[in-house]
């Protein structure tokens, strides 16, 4: 009985301590009913081929004690949905601040763009996982703390479940308001670029200091060609009243263009500058290196926003490439429509 | 996962909703794990030992059965038979089974 002992044991080795040794002895027992059974088929005495065989048919011992063992789990059926809703909060403001994090370091160390990109990605995956690790062990500190646990068992009423929301149909008022920014912008910035600067009260009297620069001034015809076909994509927006496949399309190489456009002015020359003269009539009584501690700080203050809006308006447009090929999504809510 | 395999795990599944039905009705007298085994299999229903025994394990736990260890022959074994509870509760069990072989014989027909 050498194989079967051995057998025997290495199950309990699998077994919780509590009922190991009882069912320890009743596997003992059904096989030993296997082997007499077996002999006086066969009509031949019990010996080590036969307890192999005998064992071969009950299967590996660790097989055999999962199934006198409740099912386990880190995360049961009960709290999956939970952990999965968790996970995917948890990954969206994860991604929100590695977008923030990428546009703050594109503006402030001015790394090269693959160069940002390596570190973005690097800490977002530093982060993610980190975060889904503590994740899974407070929803693995729940299962095991409450075994049994049941969610959602009160009674419900179909009546209250949220209504699917329409993501296809538009806000007449936002594309009226896009609409009305994208003129204001091309006016400003082509007929008053002046007035983008630093308002200042001096002795009583409004001092105002144009701030931007040639470099940035040289973009303005491309920007209002951005923002004349944003005005056009809005009015063919709100002409379907729907989003449609191609204006989803528009709406990327819309994006594209914009962040281009913002690269330009992030890895390009300076875009803003006050000089001395300048700060003189605003008032400030700074000397040279102050005045050029608040241009930087403006300036890296302008950079990082436009940082951060480089960032978040790529991680739309990967969402709607996503949605447009990937998930397919727009057809399906096209087909229901 | 190919039909074969669909068809082999649909097979278990409901053999698997059968056989606690078919070891309670056994255990009305008297019986050891291995002897219900070969009842079981003369009717044609196989049941490895690896679901048979944790199977009756869990009967007890959930009071259906009752178990006790006895020697024959110098050797050990463990005797199951249906408690109380489980008397009340296998006719009513019988009958559901009862009625959905009725209901299923009439869409198979």
């Amino acid at each position: 009985m050498k194989f079967v002992d051995s057998y025997v044991a290495e199950v309990g080795r699998h077994l919780p301590e509590k009922s190991r040794a009882d069912i320890e002895k009743e596997i003992h027992s059904m096989i030993e009913d296997s082997l007499e059974d077996e002999s006086r088929a066969k009509g031949l005495p019990v010996d080590e081929d036969m307890e192999v065989e005998v064992l071969k048919r009950l299967g590996p011992p660790e097989k055999m004690a999962t199934s006198y063992l409740p099912a386990r789990y880190l995360i049961g059926p009960d709290l999956f949905p939970h952990f999965l809703t968790t996970l995917r909060i948890v990954i969206a403001v994860l991604t929100v601040v590695a977008a923030i994090g990428f546009g703050v370091s594109l503006a402030r160390s001015q790394p090269t763009l693959p160069e940002a990109i390596a570190q973005g990605i690097s800490s977002l995956l530093n982060g993610l996982i980190y975060a889904v690790g503590i994740v899974v062990v407070i929803f693995a500190i729940i299962q095991l703390s409450t075994p049994g646990l049941k969610l959602n068992s009160a009674e419900w009423d179909p009546r209250k479940l949220k209504a699917v929301p329409d993501t296809e149909k538009i806000s007449l008022p936002e594309q009226i308001i896009e609409i009305f920014l994208s003129v204001l912008a091309i006016t400003v910035f082509n007929l008053y670029p002046d007035w983008i600067g630093i308002s200042s009260l001096v002795n009583g009297q409004w001092v105002h200091v144009p701030v931007l620069t040639d470099a940035f001034l040289r973009l303005v015809p491309w920007f209002s060609l951005l923002w004349a076909l944003d005005i056009g994509h809005n009015v063919w927006l709100a002409s379907k009243g729907r989003w449609e496949p191609a204006l989803r399309w528009a709406q990327i190489a819309l994006n594209l263009g914009g962040i281009a456009l913002l690269g330009f002015l992030l890895f390009g020359p300076a875009f803003i500058s006050i000089n001395s003269a300048d700060a003189a009539r605003l008032g400030w009584s700074l000397d040279a290196g102050q005045i050029e501690m608040v241009t930087s700080s403006i300036y890296l203050a302008v950079r990082i926003a436009m940082g951060v809006t480089v960032a978040i308006t790529a991680l739309n447009t990967l969402k709607l490439l996503y949605n447009l090929t990937l998930r397919g999504r727009i057809p399906v809510l096209d087909a229901r429509a | 996962m190919t039909q074969g395999q669909t068809v082999e795990n649909l097979i278990q599944e409901l053999r698997r909703g059968v056989i606690v039905l078919a070891v309670l009705n056994h255990l009305k007298e008297e019986q050891y794990g291995y002897s219900v085994m070969k009842l079981l299999a003369d009717q044609g229903l196989e049941v490895d030992q690896g679901t048979l025994y944790p199977l009756l394990r869990r009967l007890e736990t959930q009071g259906l059965l009752e178990s006790s260890w006895r020697l024959e022959d110098a050797r050990p074994r463990r005797y199951y038979v249906m408690s109380e509870e489980g008397r009340q509760v296998l006719p009513r069990l019988n009958a559901e089974w009862s009625k959905i072989v009725s209901s299923l014989e009439q869409s198979l027909t």
